[in-house]
C-alpha cells in the first residue's frame, strides 16, 4: 500500500481522533477558555475557565504549599491580633472559629486527613508533606510552617481563655517541629516580629488561671447521617450543678458540633490512619450532653480534673448518637504490663550491676 | 474524488470541534459583548438544553454573571436571586474561582434583603469566605512569589475591599463581627506588602500597581485609625471619593459622598488626633469645592473654614499635652504634614469667604473675619489678598461711617492694621529685602501708602516712601 493510498485512511483515523478529543472537551470544556480575561466589564478579569494549576510545574508544589501555609499563618496572626484587642468572650468566639476554619481547611484537611485517606487506598506518591509531617517530625520542610499554624492556634485558644487547649496545641506543634518556640511571628502588624516563646511566656500567666480540662471524644461506628443531622439547634451542653460560665457551655457545644463534622471518621470514609477523635474543654464537674431534639434523656459527661480520665466514645445508636465513657480495662492491663516490664527492666539492670 | 476526500477529511474535525464547543462559547461571547439582557433571556428560555449540555457549568456561570450585571444595573431582586441560583448550580457541577467569587459577591449583595432570623451573620461570613478563598486560590495560581499581580486579581481585590468596607459600616453595632472584618481587611492589605510596582510589565501596569499598593497601604493604616475600624473605613471611603472629585459639576456627587464620609467619621471619632485629622480633611475638601452656584460655594467655604479652625485648636491642644499618651493609635498621621495641611485649608477657605463677602458688598462680614486673619501665626497663599480685602472693606465702612467717630476710628484702625500686615507679609515673603520689579510688592505697598495718606498718617507714609518709593513709583 502506497502512502498516497493510505492517506484517506490516515485522515479517517485523524477524524476519529478529533471526534474523540471533541467529546473529551465536552467532558472538560473549561479547558477551552483558558487564560482569558473577563469580568463582564471592559476591564480585565481573572483568568476564567482556566484549568486550576495550568503552568505550574509539578516540582513547584512544595513551594506553593509552603507559600500557602505562610499566608495561612499570616492570616491567623491577623485574627489573633484582633483577638488581643477585645476582652469580651463572645467577640473572641467568631475569631477563634475562623482560625479553626483556616487550620482545618488549609493545614489539617489537605496535609493530614486527606493524605491519610489517599494513602490508605493508593500507594500515592505524596507531595512530601501531609501525614508524614506528623510522623516524621522536623525532617519535613513544611514541618515548621505546620507547627507554627498549630502553635498560633494554641495562642488563640489561650487568649480565648483555654489554657489546657493552648498547651495541647503547643505540644502538638512541638511534636511536629520541636524548635517551634524559636520561630518568629508578627502578631501585631504594627510591631516587630517576636518569637513564639516570647508570646507564650508573655501570656501563659493569664492562661494558667483558667480551669477547663480536656475531654476526649473518640468516634466508633458513627454513621454519616447521624453527623449530617446535627446542627446548632439540636446540640446542647448543660451543667445541672451550675457554677459553670455560660460561655464554656456554648464553646463546648460549638466544639462538639465542629468535632463531629470535621474530625470524626464516619463509616463511609473509614481509614485507619486518620485521627478519629476531638476534644472539648470543660471545668471539672457533671454535664448533660443532648444531641437531638427528641425526649431522649441526655448523655451524662463527668469531667475529672485529670484529662486521662476524660475519654468518651461516641457511637451511632439506631438513628441517633450515644456517648459513653471509654472502658478502662485495657488501660489498666496496659498499665500493669508496663509496670511489670519496668520492674523486669529494673531487676535486669540490677542483675547487670551485680 | 481524491481531492474531495482530502477536503472532507480536513474540514470534518474542524466542524466537529466547532460544534462541540459552540454552546458555551456562544454564551461566553454574548457575555463578553455586554449583551446581558439577551443572554439572561436565553438562559431562562433554554434551561432544559443547558442542563443537558456537558459544558453546563460554564453556561450557568455566564448566566449567573449576566444576571448579576443586570442586578447591578436595575436592582431587581429577581435578577439577584437568579444570579445566585445559576452560580450555585455552576459550582455544584464544577468549582471555578470566578463563579465562586461572584457567588460570594451576589450573596453579599443579597444580605440586605434578608429578614431577621435568616442567619444573616452566618450567610455574611460564608459569602466573605467564598470570595476570599477564590482570591487566595487565584493568588496561589499566580504563584505567591510573583511581585506583580494580574489585572484580574486587582479587580477582585478592589471589589472585595469595597464589600468588606460596606459590611463594616453596616455591622457597626455588631462588635464581634467587626473584629473579624477588621482581620479580613488586614489580610487583604497584607497581600500587597510584597508587591513591587516597578516590576509591572508596562507603564500603565506600573501605574495601576502603584495605585493599588497605595490604596492597600492606606487600608492597613486606616484599619487602626482612632482604634475604631468604623471610623477608619468612613475616612478611607471618603478619601477615595475625594480622589475622584476633580472640581467639576460631573463629579460633585463624589464631593458630597466624601463630605458625608468624613462627617460620619468625625461623629464617631474618639481621640483628638483622629478628630484633628478629620477636621482637616473636611476643611481641605471644602477648599477644593468649585461651583457656579455662589451661595453653595460660600456655604462650603464657611464649613471648611470652621472645620479648619477647630482642627487648629485641637492640634494646639495636642501639642500642649504631648506627655498625655492615652490617646494613641498605630500609624498616627504625621503631625507636621497634618498641621501644614490644615493651615493651608484654613487660609484657603478664609480667603474664599472674604472674597465672596467682599463681592457681595457685605463689608461688615468681611471685616468680621479680621481676627481670624490677624491671629494666625502662619502664612498661606492668599493671605496678602485676604488682608487687602479686609483693609478695603474696612476703608469702605469707614467712609460710610464718617459721621460716627467711634466707628470711623475702629474701621480706620482695621484698615491700616490689615494693610500694614499685608505689607509686612509681602516684605517677609521677600526675606525682608526690597524686591526689584515685584508687581505684587508694589501693589501692596501702594495700597498701604494710600490708606495711610487717606487716614492722615502722612509721616508714616512719607517714611515708607523714602524707603520704597524708588522701587515702586506712585500710580
Amino acid at each position: 500500500m502506497t502512502v498516497r493510498k493510505s492517506l484517506p485512511i490516515i485522515m479517517l483515523l485523524a477524524l476519529l481522533l478529533a471526534l474523540g478529543s471533541a467529546l473529551a472537551q465536552d467532558d472538560q470544556p473549561a479547558e477551552e477558555g483558558g487564560g482569558e480575561a473577563e469580568t463582564g466589564e471592559a476591564e480585565a478579569g481573572p483568568a476564567a475557565d482556566a484549568p486550576p494549576a495550568e503552568g505550574i510545574a509539578p516540582d513547584s508544589f512544595p513551594q506553593l504549599l509552603n507559600l500557602n501555609l505562610e499566608w495561612v499563618n499570616s492570616d491567623i496572626c491577623r485574627l489573633i491580633e484582633e483577638l488581643r484587642r477585645t476582652d469580651q468572650p463572645q467577640e473572641k468566639r467568631e475569631l477563634v472559629e475562623q482560625i479553626e476554619y483556616l487550620v482545618y481547611k488549609h493545614v489539617e484537611y489537605p496535609l493530614v486527613f486527606k493524605q491519610a485517606e489517599l494513602s490508605d487506598s493508593l500507594d500515592f506518591e505524596r507531595i512530601g508533606t501531609t501525614s508524614d509531617v506528623v510522623d516524621a517530625g522536623s525532617a519535613n520542610p513544611l514541618a515548621p510552617l505546620v507547627a507554627e499554624a498549630f502553635a498560633l492556634y494554641g495562642i488563640a485558644k489561650g487568649y480565648e481563655g483555654y489554657a489546657a487547649a493552648a498547651n495541647d496545641q503547643i505540644a502538638r506543634a512541638k511534636k511536629i517541629y520541636p524548635q517551634v518556640e524559636s520561630l518568629t511571628i508578627k502578631i501585631d502588624n504594627f510591631e516587630d516580629r517576636k518569637t513564639i516563646k516570647t508570646w507564650l511566656s508573655d501570656t501563659m500567666g493569664n492562661w494558667a488561671s483558667t480551669n477547663a480540662v480536656r475531654v476526649t471524644i473518640h468516634g466508633k461506628n458513627v454513621l454519616q447521617k447521624a453527623v449530617d443531622d446535627l446542627n446548632g439547634g439540636n446540640v446542647a451542653v448543660a451543667a445541672p450543678e451550675g457554677g459553670v460560665p455560660e460561655y464554656y457551655l456554648l464553646v463546648a457545644e460549638r466544639d462538639f458540633l465542629r468535632g463531629m463534622q470535621r474530625y470524626i471518621v464516619t463509616d463511609d470514609q473509614l481509614t485507619g490512619r486518620r485521627p478519629n477523635e476531638f476534644f472539648l474543654y470543660l471545668p471539672p464537674g457533671t454535664y448533660k450532653l443532648k444531641m437531638d431534639t427528641t425526649e431522649r434523656i441526655p448523655v451524662e459527661l463527668t469531667v475529672d480534673a485529670d484529662p486521662d480520665n476524660n475519654h468518651y466514645i461516641i457511637e451511632s445508636l439506631e438513628e441517633g448518637l450515644t456517648c459513653y465513657p471509654r472502658p478502662k480495662v485495657k488501660q489498666t492491663k496496659k498499665k500493669e504490663k508496663k509496670k511489670k516490664k519496668k520492674q523486669e527492666e529494673e531487676s535486669s539492670v540490677l542483675d547487670d550491676e551485680f | 474524488m481524491k481531492r474531495s476526500v482530502w477536503i472532507i477529511g480536513l474540514l470534518l474535525p474542524v466542524l466537529i470541534l466547532g460544534i462541540a464547543t459552540a454552546d458555551w462559547q456562544a454564551y461566553k461571547e454574548m457575555f463578553m459583548a455586554g449583551q446581558y439582557e439577551t443572554l439572561a433571556q436565553q438562559c431562562d428560555a433554554t434551561e432544559a438544553e443547558i442542563s443537558a449540555d456537558p459544558g453546563n457549568y460554564i453556561i450557568y456561570k455566564y448566566c449567573g454573571l449576566a444576571k448579576l450585571k443586570l442586578y447591578e444595573q436595575k436592582r431587581s431582586a429577581t435578577d439577584l436571586t437568579d444570579a445566585i441560583d445559576y452560580l450555585e448550580r455552576s459550582i455544584a457541577f464544577s468549582y471555578s474561582e470566578e463563579a465562586a467569587f461572584h457567588l460570594g459577591q451576589a450573596r453579599m449583595m443579597s444580605l440586605d434583603q434578608l429578614t431577621e432570623g435568616e442567619n444573616q451573620d452566618e450567610r455574611e461570613l460564608a459569602a466573605i469566605n467564598e470570595m476570599w478563598e477564590s482570591i487566595r486560590n487565584l493568588h496561589a495560581m499566580e504563584n505567591f512569589n510573583r511581585e506583580v499581580l494580574s489585572d484580574g486579581m486587582l479587580i477582585w481585590t478592589r471589589d472585595y475591599r469595597d464589600l468588606l468596607i460596606e459590611r463594616i459600616l453596616k455591622d457597626e453595632d455588631n462588635p464581634a463581627r467587626l473584629h473579624l472584618l477588621t482581620a479580613k481587611v488586614r489580610m487583604l492589605a497584607d497581600r500587597y506588602e510584597r508587591v513591587d510596582p516597578t516590576k509591572g510589565e508596562s507603564e500603565v501596569r506600573q501605574s495601576n500597581l502603584r495605585i493599588f499598593k497605595d490604596w492597600m497601604d492606606e487600608l492597613m493604616r486606616m484599619s487602626y485609625f482612632d482604634n475604631d475600624i468604623v471610623v477608619g473605613m468612613y475616612k478611607y471611603k471618603a478619601d477615595r471619593h475625594m480622589e475622584k472629585y476633580n472640581q467639576t459639576a460631573e463629579t460633585e456627587d463624589q464631593f458630597t459622598k466624601a463630605l458625608h464620609g468624613y462627617g460620619e467619621a468625625l461623629k464617631r471619632a474618639k481621640t483628638n488626633l483622629a478628630r484633628a485629622a478629620l477636621y482637616t480633611d473636611i476643611a481641605y475638601l471644602c477648599s477644593l469645592y468649585n461651583s457656579e452656584d455662589k451661595e453653595k460655594l460660600v456655604a462650603y467655604y464657611k464649613t471648611g473654614f470652621n472645620h479648619a479652625h477647630q482642627g487648629l485648636l485641637i492640634l494646639k491642644q495636642i501639642k500642649e499635652n504631648e506627655q498625655n499618651t492615652g490617646e494613641e493609635f498605630p500609624y498616627p498621621p504625621d503631625m507636621t504634614e497634618l498641621t501644614s495641611k490644615v493651615q493651608k485649608a484654613y487660609g484657603s477657605n478664609l480667603t474664599g469667604l472674604c472674597y465672596f463677602h467682599y463681592l457681595r458688598k457685605d463689608y461688615r462680614s468681611a471685616v468680621a473675619m479680621r481676627n481670624f486673619a490677624f491671629d494666625t501665626g502662619f502664612d498661606w497663599d492668599g493671605k496678602v489678598t485676604t488682608l487687602l480685602l479686609i483693609a478695603d472693606a474696612a476703608d469702605k465702612l469707614a467712609s460710610e461711617h464718617h459721621r460716627v467717630p467711634k466707628m470711623f476710628r475702629t474701621y480706620k484702625q482695621v484698615c491700616l492694621f490689615a494693610s500694614s500686615r499685608a505689607f509686612k507679609t509681602v516684605l517677609k515673603n521677600h526675606n525682608g529685602r526690597i524686591p526689584q520689579n515685584s508687581e505684587e510688592f508694589c501693589r501692596v505697598y501702594n495700597n498701604y501708602i494710600n490708606y495711610l495718606r487717606r487716614f492722615g498718617e502722612t509721616i508714616e507714609a512719607r517714611n515708607l516712601e523714602l524707603q520704597f518709593g524708588a522701587v515702586c513709583p506712585q500710580e
